[in-house]
C-alpha cells in the first residue's frame, strides 16, 4: 500500500502523463522530441539537496489541473520544504513578466509530521509578482491549536515550537494565505534549514560547568534553601537576587571519576527544570572579556549599513585581535573636503579621534574653490556642504572608514583608535586647484626643523596631471618617515591619475564584494594594490544590496544637517582602507616607512595570495593583491600574536551520504609563526570518533585532527551538532573550537524540489534578462532529475527540447507560483556547474556533452573565499521559460505542462 | 586666472544669469511653472534621463535606490496632487565636481520646456573619487502634459511623455 507521500507523487507523475499524451494528441507544434542514446545535444543529471520536500499542491501543479490536496502531506523529522498558496485564483497583472499566467487557489496547505520536544519549524513568506500576502502558520494536534503565528506581510521567517509541556509525537502544520496575493514560502526544521542554508547560527555560548541560575517558585525558597532540599540535586552558592540563585551539582550528580563536562552540566540542568520547585534554570553563562572592536559596534552587520562586507574581505576581524591597539599613536591626515561639525565638536564618531587642539591652518583651499563662510586658506577644516548640489561630505565619509570611534554608537574605522588630522583641500561640489594641495604637502611634513604632522596622508582625490612640484612634495614627505596613500582613479581606464600614480604613492585600486575589480575603478601599471571600494551594480558578496562602502556623513533633515551613515563607491572608498591598515601596523611599529612598507607588498605580506603560488605575480588590476589586514598586521607583530591556531576546513560536516570522516588541518595563522603546544583535544558527542590528534605535549606549527561519523547514534534524518576543542598554548593559553555537523542521511529516495524545467540559455543577457533557447522538463526520481537536449535536425518549426550549435548556460528550476519565471526567492535553482558560478556548455553537431551533473536547491550561495570567483548578480529576475503562443490550441489553463 | 572650477553649459548662460536669484521660473507673469525642489550629488539614477513622478509608490522607488542620499524630506513634502515631480539626472559620474539646477521653464500648449544648467569640473582639476550620480528634482504643475523636453544635459534635448 502506498503512503500518502507515494500516493502524491504518483498523483503528480499521472497527471503530468496524462496532460502530455492529451497534447500529444492535440497535435501541438511544441510538443518534445524522444531523445534516444543516439541522439543526444546534452544530458545529464541535476541532485536535490538532503531534506528538501516540495509542496504536493505548488502553483505548478495546479496549474496542471490538479486540485488542492485535502488531507495532510507527511514530512520526515528534519526538511526543508518550498510551497505555494492563494486565498483566490487570478492571473498576474498584465505588464509584468509573468503577464497573463493564471495562479490557482489554494488557500491552505496542510503537513503532518513527528515532532521532538523543543524543536522548531520556520516559515519563510515570499511574495510573488502579485504582490505580498500575510501567512498564518499554525501548529496543532488534532484540532486543538498549540500554537499560531502570522507573518505580517513582513519577509521576515516566523517559527512555532513544541513549548515545555508538549509532548513529542505526531503534529499538524498548517500554511494559510489571507491577502489577495498568491505567495511562496519555505517551511522547514531548525536543523536542515539552517544547515543547508550554511547558516551556523546556532546557540554556542560557553558557560561555567556544574553551576546554574536557578530561579526558585514563589513560597518555594523556604523550602529549597532549608533541609528539604532533596540530595544530589543542588546546592546554593549565592543569592544573586531575590529567589534566584547561583547553584553548584553536588560532586555526587557528576559522573564517578570524572570532572563535569558541558554535557553532564547541561544534563544536570535539564533535571533541575523538572522539579516542581524550579521555575528555571540556565547554565551559567561566561562573558568574554574581550577588548571591543568594530564588530561589536551595531552597524558592523546592519542589513542596510552594515560594514561587515569591506572589513571582512580585507580580514579585518582577524587584525583587530592581532592589533589590539587599533592604531592609537599613529596620525591619519585626511587631505579632503573636511570634517562635518566644528573644531571640538565634530561628527560624534569622529569627534575622539581629531587632532586635538588642531593645528593652525588645516584649510588649504583658496577662494576660487571655497565655499565656506571664510573664502580662502583658515584654521578651520569644516565641511560646509556645497552651496549647490547637496552634501556630500566626501571627507566625512573617508575619515570614518580610517578612524571612527568605538563607542557603541553606529559604525567603526578599521584602525578605531588613530588619529584624525584633517586638512581641506577640496572645496565647492568636491573640486579643488593642485596648488592648494602642494601648499598641504608641505604643510604635512612638517617645518624643517621641525617633525612630520602626520603619519600617512589619504588622498582620495586625483584626476591631476603629472607636475613636478607635487612629485617633489611627496618625495620630501617620503624622506620624512610619511606615508602616502591615494585613490587610484574611477575612469575605468589605464590613465595615470595623480597623485595616485607618482612612485611614492601607493596607489589603490577598488574591488566590489566579491574581491573583483570595481567596474569604475582604474587599473594599469600604477596600481600597488586594492581595496573594498564598492559597486552600487553589483552585489558581489549575495546579500541582496548593492556593495557601497558604509561610512560617517551627514544628511539635510528638518533643514538641519544630521549626523548619518551613507554608503558610497569609489577608489576615493578603497584608499582609506589601506591608510587605516597601514595605521594599524604603525601602531605596532612604529618605525615603518614607505621603503619598508613597499617591500613587504611586493613580498606579499600585505595581500591575500590565492593565485596558486607561494607568491602571486603584480597584475594590472589589483596591483599585487587585494590587502588583508590580518597579514599586514601579523607581518610586524613581535610573536605576540603568531599563535592564533586556525582549522581548515573551519566547520566540518559528516554524513552517511556525503563524507563520513574528515581531516582539519590546524595551522598557525601567518607564515611566520611561533611554535604552540597542545593541552588537549577532545570532542564529547557520542556520534563522533577522533580517529587521531595530536598528544597532550606536542609542540609545532601545523597539527593533524581526523574525526569518523559513527551514523549509528544518530536519529535518522536528524543533523547533530557539536564542536571539537583544542586547549593550546603559546604566550598565552587559547582554546580553538571547531564545529562539526553530522547527519544520517536517509531521505535520498523521498527528496524532491518540484518539476524542474531545464533551460539552455543564450549567454548574452538582453535588458537583463537571458533568452531561452530551449527548455524540457523533468521529475523527481530517486532524489535526482534526469534531463536531454536533442540536437537541432533543422526541420520547422524546431521543437522545444532541440538545440542548435552554440554556446549556452544551462540552468534548472521550479516555477512553484506558476508565474512562468524559475529560480525566483522560494523556489528551486540550479545552474551548471555550481549555482553562483555559471559556465557556458558549447553544443557542436555530433558531439554530445553527456553525463552533466548540477545540484538545485532552495538556497542560494553566498560568497566565501572558497567560491571568491562567484560573481555578482544585481537585479536578478529569474529566468523566463518560453511561451508558447496558441497555434497548437493549447488551452492556457494548461501552461504548465506545455512551456 | 589658471584654471576655472566649472564649465557651465554655453547655451544656458545667458539664461542662468537672468535668473540667479530664484529658483522659481516664470512662465507668465504672475504664472509659476516649475520650481527646484532640490539636487543631489548622489541620486542613484544611473544613465542620463528623466523619471516623471505622478503617485507616491514611484517617489519611494526612485528613493530607495542604491546609492542614492536625497534630501527626502523635501521631496515627500510636495502635495503630489497639485504637483509633479520630474527628475533630471545627469547619469552615473565618475567622481566629485558635476551637478545640475534649473534655469527655466515654460510650455507651449500641452508641451513642457525645462532648460537646465549642468556643471562640470574642468580638465586638470583635482576632484573626489568617489561615483556620483547627480541630478536635480523639479516640481511641476500636476497637469497633463503630452511631452517634457529637458534642455541642457545631453546636445540633444531629453524628451518623456509622462
Amino acid at each position: 500500500m502506498l503512503d500518502n507521500a507515494q500516493a502524491v507523487k504518483c498523483l503528480r507523475y499521472s497527471v503530468l502523463v496524462g496532460l502530455i499524451t492529451a497534447l500529444g494528441g492535440c497535435g501541438g507544434s511544441s510538443g518534445d522530441s524522444e531523445p534516444t542514446p543516439a541522439n543526444i545535444a546534452i544530458s545529464g543529471t541535476i541532485d536535490i539537496e538532503t531534506g528538501t520536500r516540495v509542496d504536493a499542491d505548488d502553483g505548478d501543479t495546479l496549474g496542471l489541473g490538479l486540485r488542492p490536496l485535502a488531507g495532510a502531506q507527511p514530512l520526515p523529522r528534519e526538511f526543508i520544504l518550498a510551497g505555494y498558496v492563494s486565498a483566490s485564483a487570478g492571473k498576474y497583472v498584465s505588464g509584468s513578466q509573468s503577464s497573463g499566467n493564471p495562479y490557482a487557489a489554494d488557500p491552505s496547505d496542510n503537513f503532518s509530521m513527528d515532532l521532538r520536544k523543543g524543536q522548531s519549524v520556520y516559515l519563510q513568506p515570499f511574495s510573488t509578482s502579485e504582490g505580498s500576502s500575510e501567512l498564518t502558520l499554525t501548529l496543532l494536534s488534532g484540532s486543538r491549536v498549540v500554537e499560531t503565528v502570522a507573518t505580517s506581510n513582513q519577509p521576515k521567517p516566523v517559527e512555532v515550537s513544541l513549548s515545555a509541556g508538549e509532548p513529542a509525537g505526531t503534529y499538524r502544520l498548517q500554511v494559510e494565505a489571507s491577502g489577495p496575493a498568491p505567495m511562496l514560502y519555505i517551511l522547514s526544521t531548525s536543523a536542515v534549514g539552517s544547515v543547508l542554508a550554511t547558516s551556523f547560527a546556532w546557540p554556542d555560548h560557553d558557560f561555567a560547568p556544574a553551576e546554574a541560575i536557578v530561579v526558585l517558585k514563589q513560597n518555594a525558597d523556604q523550602v529549597a534553601m532549608g533541609s528539604a532540599v532533596p540530595q544530589g540535586s543542588m546546592e546554593p552558592e549565592e543569592e544573586l537576587a531575590p529567589g534566584v540563585w547561583l547553584m553548584k551539582a553536588p560532586a555526587q550528580a557528576a559522573k564517578a571519576g570524572q570532572s563535569p563536562t558541558k554535557e553532564s552540566t547541561l544534563e544536570w540542568i535539564r533535571a533541575l527544570k523538572q522539579r516542581p520547585d524550579v521555575a528555571s534554570a540556565t547554565p551559567n553563562y561566561k562573558m568574554r572579556a574581550m577588548a571591543s572592536t568594530p564588530v561589536n559596534e551595531p552597524l558592523y552587520d546592519n542589513p542596510s549599513v552594515g560594514q561587515q562586507w569591506h572589513y571582512e574581505l580585507i580580514n579585518a576581524p582577524i587584525a583587530w585581535q592581532i592589533a589590539g591597539t587599533g592604531g592609537d599613536g599613529v596620525t591619519v591626515a585626511v587631505m579632503d573636503t573636511g570634517l562635518y561639525g566644528a573644531p571640538d565638536n565634530w561628527h560624534s564618531e569622529l569627534n575622539a579621534n581629531v587632532v586635538q587642539p588642531l593645528p593652525v591652518g588645516t584649510d588649504f583651499v583658496s577662494a576660487q574653490f571655497d565655499n565656506d563662510d571664510m573664502p580662502g586658506p583658515d584654521n578651520n577644516p569644516s565641511e560646509p556642504g556645497n552651496s549647490i548640489g547637496s552634501r556630500v561630505f566626501h571627507g566625512t565619509h573617508v575619515a570614518g572608514t580610517i578612524a571612527a570611534a568605538v563607542n557603541g554608537v553606529g559604525g567603526a574605522g578599521v584602525a578605531y583608535n588613530a588619529s584624525l588630522l584633517p586638512v581641506r583641500v577640496l572645496g565647492e561640489g568636491g573640486t579643488g586647484s593642485s596648488a592648494d594641495l602642494l601648499a598641504a604637502l608641505r604643510w604635512v611634513a612638517g617645518p624643517a626643523n621641525g617633525s612630520r604632522r602626520a603619519d600617512i596622508v589619504n588622498l582620495s582625490l586625483g584626476g591631476l596631471p603629472f607636475q613636478q612640484p607635487l612629485r617633489d612634495a611627496i618625495r620630501y614627505g617620503t624622506d620624512r618617515g610619511i606615508v602616502f596613500v591615494a585613490a587610484a582613479g574611477n575612469s575605468a581606464s589605464t590613465r595615470a591619475s595623480y597623485p595616485a600614480a607618482y612612485e611614492n604613492v601607493f596607489s589603490v585600486s577598488a574591488v566590489d564584494g566579491a574581491g573583483v575589480l570595481a567596474s569604475y575603478s582604474n587599473y594599469g601599471d600604477s596600481i600597488d594594490l586594492a581595496a573594498p571600494g564598492g559597486d552600487a551594480s553589483r552585489d558581489g558578496n549575495a546579500d541582496g544590496r548593492s556593495d557601497l562602502v558604509s561610512s560617517t556623513s551627514a544628511s539635510v533633515i528638518n533643514g538641519g544637517a544630521r549626523e548619518t551613515y551613507i554608503g558610497l563607491q569609489g577608489t576615493s572608498m578603497a584608499a582609506p582602507h589601506v591608510s587605516a591598515v597601514f595605521a594599524l601596523m604603525k601602531g605596532l611599529d612604529p618605525g615603518l616607512d614607505y621603503t619598508r612598507l613597499n617591500a613587504m607588498l611586493r613580498a606579499g605580506e600585505l595581500t591575500s595570495q590565492d593565485c596558486g603560488r607561494e607568491m602571486c605575480p603584480k597584475t594590472d588590476t589589483l596591483g599585487w593583491g587585494l590587502l588583508d589586514a590580518g597579514k599586514s598586521t601579523l607581518a610586524v607583530s613581535n610573536a605576540t600574536v603568531t599563535d592564533l591556531l586556525t582549522a581548515a576546513p573551519a566547520v566540518v560536516s559528516l554524513s552517511s551520504e556525503g563524507g563520513l570522516s574528515a581531516s582539519v588541518k590546524l595551522r598557525v595563522y601567518g607564515s611566520n609563526s611561533a611554535s604552540v603546544t597542545i593541552n588537549s583535544v577532545s570532542v564529547e558527542a557520542p556520534w563522533v570518533l577522533l580517529d587521531s590528534a595530536p598528544a597532550s605535549g606536542d609542540s609545532g606549527t601545523e597539527f593533524d585532527i581526523n574525526i569518523t561519523l559513527l551514523p549509528e547514534a544518530l536519529d535518522a534524518g536528524i543533523s547533530e551538532r557539536t564542536t571539537v576543542v583544542v586547549e593550546y598554548r603559546g604566550a598565552e593559553s587559547r582554546q580553538l573550537e571547531i564545529p562539526v555537523i553530522g547527519q544520517r542521511i536517509t531521505d535520498q529516495q523521498a527528496r524532491d524540489a518540484g518539476r524542474h524545467f531545464v533551460l539552455l540559455v543564450d549567454p548574452q543577457p538582453r535588458n537583463g534578462l537571458y533568452t531561452t533557447v530551449a527548455q524540457t522538463t523533468a521529475l523527481a526520481e530517486n532524489g535526482q532529475y534526469q534531463f536531454a537536449f536533442l540536437p537541432d535536425d533543422g526541420v520547422e518549426p524546431r521543437q522545444r527540447n532541440e538545440v542548435p550549435p552554440g554556446s549556452y548556460i544551462l540552468v534548472a528550476g521550479s516555477d512553484l507560483d506558476n508565474d512562468g519565471l524559475i529560480c525566483l526567492a522560494g523556489e528551486a535553482c540550479a545552474e551548471y556547474p555550481v549555482a553562483g558560478l555559471r559556465e557556458e556548455i558549447t553544443v557542436q553537431a555530433g558531439k554530445p556533452v553527456i553525463e552533466v551533473r548540477m545540484t538545485t536547491s532552495y538556497s542560494r550561495p553566498s560568497i566565501s573565499a572558497a567560491t571568491s570567483d562567484m560573481l555578482p548578480r544585481p537585479g536578478f529576475k529569474g529566468y523566463s521559460l518560453i511561451e508558447w503562443s496558441s497555434e497548437g490550441g493549447i488551452d492556457p489553463k494548461q501552461i504548465g505542462a506545455e512551456r | 586666472m589658471a584654471e576655472v572650477p566649472v564649465v557651465l553649459m554655453a547655451s544656458v548662460i545667458a539664461v542662468l544669469a537672468g535668473c540667479a536669484s530664484s529658483t522659481a521660473v516664470e512662465d507668465e507673469p504672475g504664472a509659476l511653472l516649475a520650481r527646484q525642489v532640490t539636487q543631489s550629488a548622489h541620486c542613484g539614477l544611473t544613465g542620463p534621463g528623466l523619471a516623471y513622478v505622478q503617485g507616491a509608490d514611484r517617489l519611494q522607488a526612485l528613493l530607495e535606490l542604491p546609492a542614492q542620499n536625497m534630501v527626502v524630506q523635501q521631496l515627500r513634502q510636495v502635495d503630489l496632487t497639485k504637483e509633479h515631480l520630474l527628475f533630471v539626472t545627469l547619469g552615473e559620474k565618475t567622481t566629485g565636481g558635476y551637478s545640475v539646477s534649473l534655469v527655466s521653464s515654460e510650455s507651449n500648449e500641452s508641451v513642457l520646456h525645462i532648460s537646465v544648467a549642468v556643471r562640470t569640473p574642468a580638465p586638470g582639476t583635482m576632484v573626489t573619487q568617489a561615483v556620483t550620480s547627480p541630478c536635480v528634482v523639479v516640481a511641476v504643475p500636476a497637469t497633463n502634459w503630452s511631452e517634457v523636453r529637458v534642455s541642457g544635459v545631453l546636445d540633444e534635448d531629453l524628451v518623456m511623455k509622462p
